[in-house]
């Protein structure tokens, strides 16, 4: 035993004389994560859910009221309420989880699946068939409603006469219900879910910071793949850009949408007027570094943002916009900083399932 | 003046009795029955290890899902199976573990168990877990161990003669083990981030600050130095804290609450069960003897020292303690390029991440595409490629393979790998202008990785 013991003093003399000298490191803190799910579920999410809700609410009545009379009028405010309607759905797009998170999908997959299948779209308008009983996503949602409200490639006039067919007014009702009754449901399973949420304080991968966080970063890759990547022709297999790809193609509102997304980016990782994840950041080990070039990276993507000039995104895509390009750049740099960086300090998975690690 | 070689031969005869004498002790009869404990107690660990696979969804996400798998480098021709034969596989390794368990047609099951096993954990480098590892090393050693001559249905059924006795040495074998894991996962742990820094525990331990009564207290820099020098102390001191009657139960009740503490705290599955069962087998014959009680008359039938097992014993015990240290072949640094570090009880050592983005490149045209790694990979997969070089390189080989260029030749691919190790800011781990086509695998060391910068 003696033998034993001597040797274990020299491997771990040896051991100790093996390590070096470094910059001392920022230590950590102590972070209230029930504060900061509180504030998340109360003063972003829920708000969030609601009014997407509410203006779901109002454009399924002015999509019922455009569809029985179709009128100029009743269509300029069909199309106002689904301009509001998207942009509030835009923000609430980063929460897709828990409640906004279903076994068919989540709820910007059952409502804002892009681009539209205009093609499918008219053939199910055709054969009467509102029932959505489908997997097909790009034939609903607000996307479907861009294409019939918006339709570029026809005049007012055009689209007010083809609402006099009971088929595809019918169709059109049916989608302002389906898209009220999927926020509805979200917003009631909300206030069943919420202090189920603000009570899961671990970091563990079902605990609420982790979906929330892995919701946020999805959402994020979200703009920069397929918002912008998928119409600039950069995913494998693209053999040139498509603008016509761009998400709100008909009323042209895809850029407003990717500038309102990021913003709402922003806010959800700054927690907007409260504690939120840049305070999570700032608690943490080193978390000072990690949150300066956070900072940094960001006023890039903004000044990127506001450099865009002035034409609907599907142009910029068409023109192959070297300011588009350096978003596109911007958002690829910002990646590592959410991503890699942002889970490692924070000790989360990038996942929404466990699994086992050593 | 007369020169006697006194020294040389004196010290040459003093070593001779010393290994005679050990290798006298190793054929000593030692009672079988903790090897009849190790062998019921993995069997059904492992049996419940398959169930639990299949209950976590592990073996539909980890090995039905995925279009692509990574391979040990030299491993390549062990592929996956069409669905149903990897069922079959899993199935397989379920019934043979039971086998074990129970010593039922125990010299096939396990050779099944160790085949199937070593099958699915080759099948993909991203999913390798020291503790699978252990599993891998413990099985084979089972091929060594007859631990069926007693408490199964084998000698039930007569198919083999019952025994009390085995050879000191297969009594002592997965001891030894479970030693060399503690002992080596300790001294892994002497390093400066470990010790002086205390990361990653620093890290991860204020993710459970909402514990009650010890949750402040686990959110101080000073608890990961306190916990890393204990993890450290534990590792390299259990082994031979094990090994002395008098203490042996308090070290066992610190053991269990080292696994049951790290248990709670890390997703590490079942290797704390799987290593606070194990350890039984440092408890004495006695012990064991309470578990499974035979008549005196049995306990003295003895198997035969084995010398031939012995000496395949030896080369692996010789091999097992040398692998860990290849590392010091590679210019390093292991942490950061990872040479050597797989297949050496590193385990829970280091927070390491990765975010790794691929571009495809037409060398004809100039045009180039951007990788969305989910589109080929699940979670693990890409967070584990993100910052493995080796991975990175297959992945990027697949990627160029998958992609062919309109006029039929691939594509160049390069990769812009962003990594953060123990809380540093992150750093890029090789240069994004390399077309990674151009580059293969090896053992030799990767020169075409970035050196590291280690401050924070």
């Amino acid at each position: 035993m003696r033998s034993l013991l001597r040797t274990w003093i020299v491997l771990m003399a040896f051991g100790l004389a093996g390590c070096s000298d470094d910059a001392q490191p920022v230590k950590s803190g102590n972070f209230d994560r029930a504060a900061m799910l509180q504030h998340y579920a109360d003063s972003l999410i829920q708000p969030d859910f609601d009014s997407l809700n509410y203006a779901a609410q109002q454009l399924s009545q002015r999509i019922e009221a455009l569809s029985f009379q179709p009128d100029a009028q009743k269509l300029s405010e069909a199309r106002n309420q689904w301009h509001n309607t998207y942009l509030l759905w835009i923000r609430s797009s980063i929460w897709m989880f828990g409640p906004a998170e279903t076994s068919l999908g989540s709820l910007r997959e059952l409502t804002g699946t892009f681009p539209a299948n205009s093609a499918r779209i008219e053939q199910l308008i055709a054969s009467s068939d509102t029932a959505f009983q489908n997997f097909e996503r790009d034939t609903r949602g607000l996307f479907a409603l861009d294409y019939l409200l918006f339709n570029r490639s026809k005049s007012d006039p055009q689209l007010l006469a083809e609402f006099s067919n009971s088929g595809r007014a019918a169709y059109l009702r049916a989608l302002g219900k389906h898209l009220l009754t999927q926020t509805s449901a979200v917003k009631q399973k909300w206030i069943a879910y919420r202090n189920d949420f603000v009570a899961s304080v671990g970091t563990d991968a079902g605990s609420s910071t982790t979906q929330m966080y892995n919701a946020f970063l999805m959402s994020f890759e979200f703009s920069k793949n397929f918002r912008l990547g998928l119409p600039m022709g950069l995913r494998p297999g693209q053999q040139q850009p498509e603008p016509d790809k761009v998400e709100a193609l008909h009323s042209q509102q895809g850029k407003l949408g990717l500038e309102v997304h990021l913003n709402a980016i922003h806010r959800a990782y700054t927690g907007g007027l409260g504690i939120g994840f840049d305070d999570y950041v700032l608690a943490s080990f080193n978390g000072k570094t990690l949150y300066d070039s956070t900072v940094n990276q960001w006023n890039r993507v903004v000044l990127a943002k506001q450099t865009l000039p002035a034409v609907p995104l599907d142009e910029l895509v068409r023109q192959q916009s070297v300011a588009l390009q350096e978003l596109h750049t911007s958002l690829n740099r910002m990646t590592r900083f959410y991503k890699s960086e942002m889970a490692s300090l924070l000790g989360l998975t990038i996942t929404f399932s466990s699994n086992d690690g050593d | 003046m007369k020169w006697r070689p006194c020294w040389g031969s004196r010290l040459h005869s003093a070593l001779t009795t010393v290994i005679n004498g050990w290798i006298d002790r190793l054929k000593q009869p030692a009672d079988i029955r903790p090897l009849v404990t190790l062998r019921v107690a993995f069997g059904l660990m492992m049996a419940a290890a398959v169930v639990r696979s299949y209950l976590m969804g592990f073996v539909e996400a980890q090995y039905l899902q995925p279009e692509f798998h990574f391979h040990y480098f030299g491993w390549e021709w062990v592929k996956p199976l069409p669905d149903f034969g990897i069922h079959a596989v899993m199935v397989l390794m379920g019934v043979s573990a039971l086998c074990i368990a129970f010593g039922a047609m125990y010299r096939l099951s396990r050779v099944l168990f160790l085949l199937t096993f070593s099958y699915v954990e080759l099948l993909d480098a991203a999913y390798y877990l020291n503790h699978y590892y252990f599993v891998s090393l413990m099985a084979f050693t089972l091929l060594i161990l007859p631990a069926h001559h007693a408490f199964s249905i084998d000698v039930w059924l007569k198919r083999v003669t019952r025994a009390g006795k085995v050879p000191f040495w297969m009594r002592s074998l997965p001891a030894f083990w479970l030693g060399m894991v503690y002992f080596y996962a300790g001294l892994a742990k002497i390093n400066t981030d470990w010790l002086m820094y205390g990361l990653p525990l620093q890290i991860w331990l204020p993710s459970f600050s909402h514990w009650p009564l010890v949750g402040t207290l686990l959110a101080k820099p000073e608890t990961a130095i306190v916990f890393s020098w204990a993890g450290m102390l534990f590792d390299v001191s259990i082994p031979f804290l094990l090994q002395i009657s008098r203490i042996r139960p308090l070290a066992y009740l610190v053991l269990l609450f080292f696994h049951l503490l790290t248990g709670l705290m890390f997703p590490i599955g079942i290797f704390p069960v799987v290593m606070s069962v194990s350890a039984l087998v440092f408890f004495s014959d006695r012990f064991h003897a309470r578990i499974w009680r035979i008549k005196p008359d049995q306990v003295a039938t003895p198997i035969p020292y084995r010398k031939q097992a012995l000496r395949l014993t030896g080369v692996l015990i010789l091999f097992q303690l040398v692998w860990p240290w290849r590392y010091l072949a590679y210019p390093g640094p292991l942490f950061w390029k990872e040479e050597g570090y797989r297949f050496s009880w590193r385990v829970m050592l280091m927070e390491k991440a990765g975010t790794a983005q691929f571009y495809l490149r037409d060398p004809k045209s100039g045009k180039e595409w951007q990788v969305r790694n989910r589109d080929y990979l699940n979670d693990t997969q890409e967070k584990q490629m993100s910052f493995q070089p080796d991975l990175i390189l297959q992945f990027a080989h697949y990627l160029g393979r998958k992609h062919p260029m309109p006029d039929g030749r691939v594509p160049e691919v390069r990769a812009e790998v962003w990594i953060t190790l123990n809380g540093r800011p992150g750093q890029l781990l090789f240069s994004p202008s390399l077309n990674l086509m151009n580059l293969s695998d090896s053992f030799a060391p990767k020169r075409w990785l970035n050196p590291w910068n280690s401050d924070f």
